[in-house]
């Protein structure tokens, strides 16, 4: 489809009214991509904000030849690939936050911190090398398909498969089992 | 670890605790793009500390959505055939900023032509069904039965089971409505609803030494309690027992009593009973209340040329000024003045809220005020898209941008991950419906002449109540005169059969 459909809707297109749209639909998914990005909370909102406003201002450039979600998960991308890229993001040493400790954090508040199995999991997940990481959440979390992740990374689907591949091996050598999936891939 | 509890699976929710992506977030994104700074800076966070006015919804979303599991959006569908669908809506701009554009969002291909109907009845609104080319429509509660004997709507739930809609996590008393309205069979859903909620001032309560209302009240119970602050007063106010909103009319709060006891004003046949024995029962209670003075009898609020303004309002709703122990009000307008007063330190009371019960059946409530319903066109080409577009609207998603919103309407599918502090709807959702009741109410006000009889007693009622206030009348002497002016208008409908 090489059609602009914003522009299709009825009574024009409020920018501001979309653009809340937007991040109430897909606020926590732009935030947590930026977050598996980097593993720093503080860089994910930056990345986030930054991401939001790139989309604000070239709304009307997205076309329906995607997903929504994928178009902002490709601007995603690229915001945290210019942070990489900047003298101040090389400079900066990070350690990764401790999933245990750093994001989850029990308290009498919060009820619903997930369970320590859930911890050990997310924990091991970060520590993949970025490439691996991205590859799989792309795929476990924000459920896109072995295609969509091509697109969105430009990278060719068999990329996608064999980095997916090794991936899982790590996290399945982790918690000892063979590098199988359940079931099919979705393609 | 085994097969069925696979750790990929985990990874669809990151357990974040108290961050991630905020109503913060968005009001830092609103505030740099007001002021145009699209470069990025790490003290953006710290710079932009002023955000824009954050209301008390989004407050307790952002509070309460970071406490919840950080769920998957919906994901868009864009293999879908590109499809019009044609919808029956009040008008193409609220549809397209409430539904059309989110769904727009998720669904590209699917585009939207809004079409309204004028009818208000059920012979006129076939006739539009007959011409209409309408997928999806928006129908009375009381029309279901006879467009599904018709055939123009169709049954929803193999639809909604190869959808795997999750009907069991709706208000169970909508589905029932709905179930009972269709002879058993699913042709319509509920998108939301409206019911009066008794609200009461604990504070009031305790000051005044009365015992508080409680669950299964009755209206006799609730005129006793109401009837203990005849000639209170405070620094010189009267403090009333009960009031109707910020409303004062004497008819009104007889009609908002007499539906929520389950009565109508015609029997089975369409013939008026306005002065049967529970009538006059309500119309007596209703009337020395506002003759004593521990109903709210105050003016209300002057209406500007605009109309009433939320401030004039607030200003004279006597609830909400700490003068009324009780009022009955619709949930949906009163919480939103009410929890408005809250933040605004007008409303200072402890206070609670509870459904009324009917004197002849305290585990029900009867006090319907409506829902917005949405049914399939048995004509229509498009089904299976009009059935997803249904399947959004009352979605628990949709439901929580509509909270996020700061709008407080009642949901079938009440959005779960979102919640102000004391909202009275736990109180909505606990309560059970008499679904007989209430469609046995709206199918009498269908039958011929019903709908003519009722506008004649909305332009008499309230100045017969005043008369009975004022003394100048019974309550015998004026049910047995607005019978007769129910007969008659009738019979200017029309109809005559079964009439005196």
């Amino acid at each position: 489809m090489d059609y602009d459909y914003l522009k299709q809707m009825n009574d024009g297109l409020d920018r501001n009214a979309l653009l809340d749209e937007l991040m109430v639909t897909y606020g926590k998914e732009v935030w947590n991509y930026a977050f598996f990005l980097t593993r720093r909370r503080e860089l994910a909102e930056d990345i986030a904000q930054d991401s939001f406003i790139k989309a604000y201002h070239h709304i009307y450039s997205y076309r329906g030849d995607r997903s929504m979600k994928a178009w902002l998960l490709a601007i995603t991308r690229n915001t945290a690939r210019d942070y990489f890229k900047s003298a101040w993001f090389r400079k900066v040493q990070f350690i990764p936050e401790d999933f245990g400790q750093g994001l989850a954090r029990p308290s009498a508040e919060n009820e619903w911190f997930g369970t320590q199995r859930q911890r050990e999991i997310w924990n091991a997940v970060l520590e993949l090398p970025r490439k691996l990481r991205e590859t799989l959440l792309l795929y476990a979390h924000h459920q896109l398909s072995i295609k969509e992740i091509s697109e969105l990374t430009q990278l060719s689907e068999g990329t996608v498969k064999s980095r997916l591949f090794r991936a899982r091996a790590v996290i399945n050598r982790t918690f000892g089992k063979s590098a199988v999936s359940e079931g099919r891939d979705r393609t | 670890m085994n097969h069925d509890d696979h750790w990929e699976k985990q990874l669809q929710q990151l357990p974040l605790g108290n961050g991630g992506f905020s109503v913060e977030s968005m009001n830092k994104i609103k505030e740099r793009i007001r002021l145009n700074r699209t470069t990025r800076l790490r003290s953006a966070r710290i710079a932009v500390a002023a955000v824009s006015i954050v209301s008390v919804a989004a407050v307790a979303w952002a509070i309460n959505r970071g406490m919840q599991p950080q769920q998957v959006a919906t994901e868009p569908r864009v293999d879908e055939t590109e499809a019009q669908l044609i919808v029956q809506y009040w008008d193409n701009q609220s549809f397209m900023n409430q539904i059309g554009q989110p769904y727009m969002i998720r669904h590209p291909n699917i585009d939207f032509k809004i079409v309204t109907s004028q009818s208000n009845d059920l012979a006129s609104y076939r006739k539009w069904l007959e011409e209409s080319n309408a997928d999806v429509l928006q129908i009375p509660l009381a029309y279901i039965d006879d467009l599904a004997k018709d055939g123009a709507i169709i049954p929803l739930d193999d639809m909604l089971k190869r959808d795997r809609v999750d009907l069991d996590e709706m208000y169970q008393p909508m589905i029932e409505l709905m179930r009972e309205a269709g002879g058993g069979k699913l042709y319509a859903l509920v998108d939301q609803f409206s019911t009066d909620l008794l609200f009461y001032n604990k504070t009031l309560f305790q000051r005044h030494r009365v015992p508080l209302p409680d669950e299964g009240d009755t209206w006799d119970d609730i005129f006793r309690l109401a009837g203990r602050f005849d000639g209170s007063t405070e620094d010189g106010k009267p403090v009333y027992g009960l009031s109707f909103g910020w409303r004062s009319d004497p008819y009104n709060a007889i009609m908002k009593v007499g539906r929520s006891e389950g009565l109508s004003l015609v029997d089975a046949k369409g013939l008026p009973q306005v002065d049967s024995d529970a009538w006059h029962k309500v119309w007596s209670q209703v009337t020395e209340g506002f003759g004593k003075g521990w109903i709210n009898n105050e003016p209300g609020p002057a209406a500007s040329n605009i109309g009433w303004t939320e401030e004039s309002i607030m200003k004279a709703d006597t609830f909400i000024n700490n003068r009324a122990a009780m009022s009955l009000q619709s949930y949906n307008s009163s919480w939103n003045f009410i929890s408005k007063a809250i933040e605004k330190g007008i409303f200072t009371g402890d206070w609670d809220a509870l459904p009324v019960s009917s004197s002849t059946a305290p585990e029900v409530t009867r006090s319907f005020g409506g829902a917005i319903i949405y049914a399939i066109n048995a004509k229509s080409p498009n089904k299976d898209q009009a059935m997803k577009l249904i399947e959004y609207i009352v979605s628990k998603e949709q439901s929580e941008r509509d909270y996020v919103s700061g709008n407080f309407p009642l949901h079938a599918n009440r959005a779960t991950s979102v919640s102000i502090a004391n909202d009275p709807a736990d109180r909505v959702y606990a309560a059970k419906l008499d679904a007989d009741t209430i469609l046995e109410q709206l199918e009498r006000n269908q039958l011929p002449g019903v709908l003519e009889m009722s506008a004649a007693l909305n332009a008499k009622g309230t100045e017969a109540a005043q008369s009975i206030i004022a003394g100048r009348t019974t309550v015998e002497e004026t049910l047995s005169q607005l019978q007769e002016e129910a007969v008659s208008a009738i019979q200017s409908s029309g109809r005559t059969d079964g009439l005196p």
